[in-house]
């Protein structure tokens, strides 16, 4: 049993060997595909395949060995000049690199199962090599073109050599995300503990002042005795209180001193660490996007296009989580920029290009922000062919497409679905991508976009916020306790005087600038308790934009901070009107508000929908429960016809603007009946649906989507998801949405 | 030795081998092994019992006095602030609280058992000094409650439980499996798994 286990932690070390070796063998092989002689990289590969024979064979990995022997054999044969090493063989030796990955993966295919993927791995590689003579005579020009495009690559490989080995001098440790958020949570909480000390030691100066006082009185004590030689007892008896008086004084100076040196150290120290564990949430760029190198050239090899990728500022730190969510876009985009970006050869050269597509990833810091480019010195974008795919997909007219800038075309590569091929390749054209690209920059609150310039390249531009974790935001206090709004989302912040309000269709408003803008408690939205009553002005956060603006009403503004975001306990899934939590100094937890959903949760609660249930609720407690429905629409026109169709049949109807917001209104209250549209912003009627028909409490409750969508495919997608009825939007002139709700639950009230 | 009067004669080394290497006592080796042999006995019948036995962290929530597996606890710390979340009004759900720089989901147990906190409240003065933030679960799923007191840890054979009576623990009683007898008092043995089950449900 303990044999197995060594065994076992043996193949794990050679895992992680591997995984380092191979990645510097396959940033050599990229090189030496580029310089076939570069002696650096050739003695680097050598070196990396001869230690991991050396590894395999310790851990008796047969085939592993055969595969690194036959690898490091044609690499010093290259050495020695031998062998010239051409792409072929670079694509044999890629293999390699991952014929080893296969071997030590424990998979049943690996190990000894791999043995004839290993022998015909040998094989090809001999082949390869002893066929190298004459192809070098037939072929010169595999190797021999572009003599200035080679001398760039080897420049820039000798670069590209260098960082791997400045990284992997800083070892790398993994550790896993639950236990990162621990140790961070762990260095805050220590902080705050060293922060205490000086509030302590504060409090003991009173300690010093309280014997100060003391030794005063016992002077006054002395002075109201008569003089010296009453009695000499009395006079020793002073003596001696006087020298314990000063021996306590100054122990207590001593001691308190060093008090004040421990706080400082200690708080120092705390200090450091809780900004050493989040600066360790950074990794460097290059750690997440050096994999890709491989993958653009294997791409390009594909398509029978050369490509080399360009990573700059590589050691530009970046927060783990939002290049870990970089991943997949990276790889859209790269695929992209190798497949619809760049020209074949030929196509280059007679543009006067150099035959070798280049494609620059790039990482920077810009004021405040963190810019990933992906740009390529393709092409670029046809703009006609653009304007006439996008009409061809209606998604405009063409007059309207014939006027559309040429950012605002480029938009539409953002389209979900869109793509400017007419066929779908394995690599891309799908249309899925760009729209993923743009919804993963929204998720992280950032942006994507595209410039393109004709013959000269095109460049996706990803603008994100630097971290995740480290959010600034305005604290306020609400119902006594404390709530922070993220600065990004926050218009303005004022002291309101109280006669600055006026009454406009019975809600309060007042003017900002040349608008007037709704108020409300944040009491009220967040359903905390009662505004506080007073005459003083009132501290009112303006958020949301233009017609959705807002000013809401909290208790007290209690300053700035920036605060290291924690997620909720997922088991709450989404709290209304919040994004996440996190601690402040002293330790106490303080909600991150989502304004997002505040903005919408203010929109309808200024709108009819939250009024009347006021009223409703006052008249309800005579009446007999009446059928209560959930309206989901983003439309205000939408959404107040069906309501007041619904309530003329005396159906209680309460409103929500869009997916997200039913999801949560859905859940807080109880619902007859759900009436759902289907395309709505953040979250979309078939997810709605989906999500309430998974519900274990809710998925009894009867769901009907109202769509304009009247395809069958679309109807067929809303009934697969779980819903009870479809109905198109043309029903609402007659009764048939009536009739519909009437079918499903029965009348208003029974 | 102190008859043997001309250490300081001899060498120090060849003394100390001579001390050492003395050849040993008779009986010595059987004492000694009767000694281990002994002491190896009684762990082992204590070993015997304790697998019989449970061990539960014993706990009062206002009257009730409870007790739930001691695997079952991370922490047990000091009362702290706890934040509630918006637009939930359910009693269960308190809302966040910060134990040890982790944020919990923080619940009330009281709420679930259905302990009202009439007894408690009158003699709150008393009893605040006691009161703890508790966080238990498991796997990584944590939630923390808190609680007016906590005794400790409680060893307890099969043969100290009785059956739920009717008069005590009317309020735990879904929750309870059995009473556990401790100082004169009953102390109600909750079901750790519907606890923590329950728990979880009632915060999404």
């Amino acid at each position: 049993m303990s044999e197995d286990l060594s065994q076992f932690s043996l193949l794990d070390l050679f895992r992680a060997e591997l995984q380092s070796q191979s990645q510097a063998l396959t940033d050599g092989l990229l090189a030496l595909e580029r310089d076939p002689v570069a002696a650096p990289q050739l003695e680097a590969c050598m070196r990396a395949a001869h230690s991991l024979k050396g590894a395999a064979r310790i851990i008796d990995l047969a085939p592993a060995v055969r595969v690194a022997h036959a690898m490091e054999e044609c690499l010093v044969a290259a050495q020695h000049g031998q062998l010239r090493l051409r792409r072929d063989h670079i694509d044999i030796l890629l293999k390699g690199v991952d014929l080893l990955g296969l071997v030590a993966s424990g998979a049943p295919e690996g190990g000894d199962a791999a043995l004839p993927a290993v022998v015909d791995f040998e094989r090809q590689l001999e082949l390869a090599s002893s066929s190298d003579a004459p192809d070098l005579d037939q072929h010169p020009g595999a190797l021999a073109p572009m003599p200035a495009a080679e001398r760039n690559a080897a420049s820039e490989a000798a670069f590209s050599e260098a960082s791997p080995t400045a990284v992997s001098s800083d070892r790398i440790v993994r550790i896993t995300a639950e236990g990162m958020t621990r140790l961070l949570g762990l260095a805050g909480e220590s902080l705050m503990e060293a922060r205490r000390l000086r509030p302590f030691a504060d409090a003991l100066l009173r300690l010093k002042r309280h014997h100060l006082a003391l030794a005063k009185a016992v002077d006054d004590l002395r002075a109201t005795l008569p003089p010296q030689g009453s009695d000499p007892r009395v006079g020793q008896a002073f003596a001696e209180v006087l020298d314990r008086l000063a021996d306590s004084r100054d122990f207590l100076a001593e001691r308190l001193a060093e008090l004040d040196t421990i706080d400082r150290r200690g708080t120092d120290l705390a200090n450091r660490l809780y900004a050493e564990t989040l600066q360790s949430r950074m990794r460097p760029f290059e750690d997440g996007v050096r994999h890709y190198s491989r993958m653009v050239r294997d791409l390009g090899r594909a398509l029978g296009k050369d490509v080399s990728l360009e990573i700059v500022g590589g050691s530009n730190s970046i927060d783990r989580d939002i290049l870990d969510q970089l991943d997949a876009p990276l790889g859209h985009l790269l695929r992209n920029a190798v497949d619809h970006g760049l020209e074949m050869p030929e196509e280059r050269v007679a543009a006067g290009k150099p035959p070798e597509g280049v494609i620059r990833l790039e990482a920077r810091h810009n004021a405040g922000l963190l810019q990933i480019i992906v740009a390529d010195d393709g092409r670029g974008v046809d703009l006609d062919r653009l304007r006439r795919a996008v009409v061809a997909r209606a998604l405009t007219s063409e007059e309207t497409a014939e006027r559309l800038s040429e950012a605002e075309l480029l938009e539409f590569l953002f389209l979900p679905g869109f793509s400017m091929k007419p066929t779908v390749s394995d690599i891309s054209g799908r249309g899925v991508g760009l729209d993923a690209v743009q919804s993963m920059a929204k998720q992280v609150r950032g942006v994507a976009s595209v410039t393109t310039q004709p013959g000269a390249g095109t460049q996706f531009q990803l603008q994100l916020p630097l971290t995740l974790s480290v959010v600034r935001t305005l604290l306020v206090e609400i119902a006594d306790e404390p709530y922070a709004f993220p600065l990004a989302g926050i218009t303005r912040t004022l002291r309101l005087p109280r006669d600055a309000i006026e009454l406009l269709v019975g809600r309060p408003h007042f003017r900002f600038g040349t608008r007037q803008i709704g108020l409300i408690t944040a009491h009220e939205l967040l359903e905390r308790g009662e505004a506080q009553a007073g005459d003083g002005d009132l501290a009112v956060v303006v958020v949301g934009e233009g017609e959705d603006s807002y000013g809401l009403i909290v208790d007290r503004f209690l300053g700035e901070r920036e605060l290291v975001v924690r997620p909720l306990d997922p088991r709450l899934s989404k709290v209304k009107d919040v994004s996440a939590a996190a601690l402040m100094e002293d330790g106490s937890p303080v909600l991150i508000i989502d304004i997002d959903d505040l903005v919408r949760s203010a929109e309808k609660l200024s709108g009819s929908g939250r009024l009347r249930t006021l009223q409703r609720s006052a008249a309800m407690s005579g009446e007999r429960r009446r059928k209560r429905v959930l309206v989901v629409d983003d439309s205000l026109t939408v959404r107040e016809l069906e309501r007041k169709l619904l309530d003329h049949h005396g159906y209680e109807v309460e409103v929500a603007v869009d997916g997200m917001d039913g999801w949560n209104a859905v859940r807080a209250g109880s619902f007859d009946l759900v009436v759902t549209d289907v395309d709505m912003p953040r979250m979309d009627g078939i997810e709605l649906v989906t999500l309430i028909k998974q519900d274990g409490r809710l998925g009894a409750l009867p769901v009907m989507i109202v769509s304009y969508k009247d395809r069958e495919e679309d109807r067929r997608r809303g009934l697969d998801a779980g819903a009870d009825y479809y109905l198109t939007k043309g029903s609402f002139h007659d009764e048939t949405l009536v009739h519909a709700v009437a079918d499903l639950i029965g009348e208003a009230s029974e | 030795m102190s008859g043997d009067s001309e250490p300081a004669e001899r060498k120090a080394g060849a003394s100390a081998s001579s001390l050492l290497d003395r050849p040993l006592p008779p009986g010595y080796r059987e004492d000694w092994a009767r000694h281990f042999a002994d002491t190896a006995a009684v762990s082992n019948r204590v070993a015997d019992s304790a697998s019989a036995d449970q061990t539960v962290v014993i706990f009062r929530i206002g009257a009730e006095w409870l007790a739930l597996s001691t695997a079952l606890f991370h922490e047990i710390a000091e009362p702290r602030r706890i934040h509630s979340l918006p637009h939930r009004r359910d009693d269960m759900l308190l809302g966040i609280v910060n134990v040890r720089g982790e944020l919990l989901v923080c619940v009330s147990l009281a709420a679930l058992l259905g302990i009202g906190d009439g007894p408690s409240s009158q003699r709150s003065d008393r009893i605040k000094t006691f009161a703890r933030i508790v966080v238990i679960g498991r796997e990584g799923r944590r939630l923390a409650f808190p609680v007016d007191e906590v005794h400790g840890i409680h060893r307890y054979a099969e043969a100290d439980l009785t059956a739920t009576p009717a008069t005590i623990g009317k309020a735990a009683a879904r929750f309870a499996t059995a009473m556990i007898s401790w100082q004169g008092r009953s102390v109600g043995r909750l079901d750790d798994q519907l606890v923590l089950d329950t728990l979880d449900r009632s915060i999404a």
